[in-house]
């Protein structure tokens, strides 16, 4: 009949002991038998620096989006300030008045547009 | 022991040290791994010194253009900068500085041009001397200047090398000037004293041209660049919608122009107003609003007189009483006559006589009433008709909207004042008879306006309203448009009876100045007289003040082209005291004139065609 083995705070301190006895010659990971999941471990730290890469790569690609995002807002304003000076000629009195300056003989219609069919 | 293995034993024993040495090393590395995250509290400053941190930041939505009818912006936001210079940057290289900044004053007058180059090397050498780290430059700069100005040394190195300091403010500005300024309105500063801070369009639309506020939160990136930061939430902001007008900005500017030559050199003229309106749907195509500056004396907009100033509108409301005894088979045909009666009203008290009736004799037909617009025949008419049922003229009055101020898209419209039998002010025939020539009333000429557009309309009365739709990157949120105040306020041919009188205005009645106009026109005239406040006027006569002054309110309303009416036109000027005489036939009638030739002339309506 196999007894029941009982733990008692001896065998911590022996364990701890072991470990430690282990660590000093330097087989602790051996003892562990932590060399069956090298592969594993070498694919976790393959993962880390993966993500590290794709963090780096994203942010980069952040920076760009901002960039062009201000960019972009520049050129609207741009194109805004334009549209503003532009429309400004378009008043019908100025048109006139311009065309009046410039000695043209193109004034406002006299009588309606005929259409021709 | 072998030499050999003495060696090896040495070398053992030394990697076993190193090896012991690191063991130690890791745990009190891990230990201190521990102690750091668990136990210790690190100072504050040094945390937001190294930690990467989110800053908030708001972000303002872009604010909505308004637009004309045809999509042309009348009101739209750009960017305006102060520029400021630290001069106190590159302190190890004086030369350098002094030479960049001599270079910086010459583009400075080329691109500013209000100072010389001098003047400019001036002031950015004291403001070296005396180390200011925020020297004004210039101000309110448009965006074309200000890349112009980042291209100058010392503002091409930037913020920390060249001092370069750029505040951006972002500004309303309107490409047509003071066209309709008061119609697109504005919206006044929270801290403004003035209580009326949403005016026009601007105010009344502004919670859609607003858009809305957002916030991100931003970190800064190793290479120094400030990226959104997803962790945090965070709202983009959503920017206002475009407000799509009725407006025509070439109508606008011609009836501007129009009102402007016809009473910029008359100086007792205090102002007027012009609003044209679409016939079939009720749309305002333009409205002017010119009233004469106090200290300047220039016609400015400045109020809104076409919906805000209620006045008595004198003889335009003679089409009101028309319509009204007509509608209600009082009489027949246009061509009945009544006596004359020496142009003394009867069963009233009033203290005048009509004296244009005396020409006609005995009697005088409705027709030639309405042409001469007397008083008298027009009084008669709303005292021998509705003397015992004075409500049912009062019914038809606010029947036709005259009396209520409807839903419109501006604020400030005027509630009309129209007395009612049985309260204080009613005094029986007499105020019977003043309604029946558009006195003790107070109407705004856009209320008018709103009903002879229902005439030309055939009856049908139609809502004034400016705003077409509201659009978002030019996609209709929401279509507004025509709606009708009242489906019929009179039937058909009632309304072809009224236009026939208002025909005979404009061809020989006291709007003959339209004859002459490129295509027919029907209206009225009207002219009225301001009441004096009791200090000012005259003791005999509250529309004269105590220089025998009056006030003048004149008035013509119309529609044009007669035979197919396309649009409806009001023109309302009021004048200082003033011992000149100005009537319906005279300014405003002109005006309208001018507005409708320009129209005729332009206008797809009147297009003709020809076959090749």
């Amino acid at each position: 009949m196999s007894e029941t083995k009982r733990w008692k705070i001896g065998d911590l301190g022996r364990i701890l002991i072991n470990i430690f006895k282990a660590a000093i010659q330097g087989k602790l990971l051996m003892r562990l038998k932590v060399d069956k999941y090298f592969p594993q471990i070498l694919y976790t730290f393959f993962l880390c620096l993966i993500f590290i890469l794709f963090n780096m790569i994203v942010e980069n690609a952040q920076a760009k989006i901002e960039s062009n995002r201000l960019t972009i807002k520049e050129l609207s304003i741009e194109c805004t300030q334009k549209e503003y000076e532009l429309v400004g000629f378009d008043r019908r009195s100025t048109v006139s008045r311009m065309l009046k300056e410039k000695g043209s003989k193109v004034a406002e219609p006299q009588k309606p547009a005929i259409r021709i069919d | 022991m072998k030499k050999e293995d003495i060696k090896r034993d040495k070398i053992g024993r030394r990697l076993s040290n190193l090896y012991v040495l690191f063991l130690l090393g890791s745990f009190v590395l891990i230990g201190r791994l521990v102690y750091i995250q668990l136990f210790w509290t690190p100072d504050e400053n040094i945390v937001n010194l190294l930690t990467p941190q989110s800053q908030k930041m708001a972000i303002d939505p872009d604010r909505g253009a308004i637009l004309a009818e045809d999509g042309r912006m009348l009101a739209m936001t750009v960017p305006v900068y102060d520029i400021h210079l630290d001069c106190t940057v590159k302190k190890d290289s004086e030369a350098v500085w002094m030479e960049k900044a001599q270079k910086l004053s010459v583009g400075l007058e080329s691109i500013l041009k209000d100072k010389t180059a001098g003047q400019y090397f001036d002031l950015l050498k004291k403001g070296r001397k005396a180390g200011n780290g925020y020297l004004k430059i210039c101000s309110d700069v448009d965006n074309t200047r200000y890349r112009e100005l980042c291209e100058l040394p010392l503002f091409k190195e930037g913020k920390f090398k060249g001092g370069f300091i750029v505040d951006r403010e972002m500004v309303r500005v309107y490409p047509y000037g003071k066209l309709a300024r008061r119609t697109i309105g504005f919206v006044r500063n929270n801290q403004s004293e003035i209580k009326n801070k949403n005016v026009g369009i601007e105010g009344k639309f502004d919670y859609r041209l607003h858009g809305k506020e957002g916030e991100q939160y931003v970190r800064i990136t190793d290479n120094n660049t400030k990226i959104k930061d997803f962790k945090k939430k965070s709202h983009e902001a959503e920017d206002g919608m475009d407000v799509r007008t009725t407006l025509n900005i070439d109508y606008q500017d011609f009836a501007d122009r129009s009102l402007r030559d016809c009473i910029t050199e008359e100086e007792d003229i205090e102002g007027g107003c012009v609003v044209l309106m679409d016939v079939s749907t009720g749309a305002i195509r333009a409205m002017v609003n010119l009233l004469r500056d106090t200290t300047s004396h220039s016609l400015e907009e400045i109020q809104n007189l076409a919906i805000g100033r209620r006045g008595e509108p004198g003889s335009v409301f003679k089409t009101v009483t028309l319509t009204s005894v007509i509608s209600d088979g009082y009489i027949d045909s246009l061509d009945e006559t009544m006596p004359t009666n020496k142009g003394k009203v009867k069963n009233a008290d009033f203290t005048w006589r009509d004296e244009h009736v005396d020409k006609f004799g005995n009697e005088i037909s409705i027709i030639d009433g309405f042409k001469i617009s007397s008083n008298y025949v027009f009084a008669t008419l709303a005292i021998e008709n509705y003397s015992k049922r004075p409500q049912k003229f009062v019914d038809n009055i606010y029947m036709y909207k005259l009396g209520e101020a409807f839903d419109f898209d501006l604020e400030g419209l005027a509630t009309p004042e129209i007395p009612r039998p049985g309260t204080k002010v009613w005094s029986g025939n007499t105020t019977l008879g003043s309604i029946g020539f558009g006195y003790s009333t107070g109407i705004t000429p856009l209320h008018i306006l709103t009903f002879y557009n229902a005439l030309a309309n055939k009856g049908k009365m139609m809502r004034p309203y400016l705003v077409e739709d509201i659009e978002r990157y030019g996609s209709i949120i929401e279509k507004r448009g025509p709606s009708v105040l009242n489906a019929s306020i009179c039937s058909k041919a009632v309304a072809d009876t009224v236009t026939r009188a208002l025909s005979a205005v404009t061809e020989d009645g006291t709007a003959k100045l339209l004859k002459s106009a490129k295509c027919h026109v029907a209206g009225k005239t009207g002219t009225s007289f301001a009441v004096f406040d009791s200090a000012e006027a005259s003791p005999k006569d509250p529309y004269t003040d105590k220089y025998h002054r009056k006030k003048y309110q004149a008035t013509f309303v119309g529609f044009f082209p007669t035979e197919e009416p396309k649009y409806s036109i009001i023109c309302t000027v009021y004048s200082k005291p003033t011992i000149k005489s100005f009537q319906g036939g005279g300014i405003p009638a002109m005006t309208v004139r001018n507005i409708v030739d320009l129209i005729y002339n332009t206008d797809p309506h009147w297009i003709q065609t020809i076959k090749r």
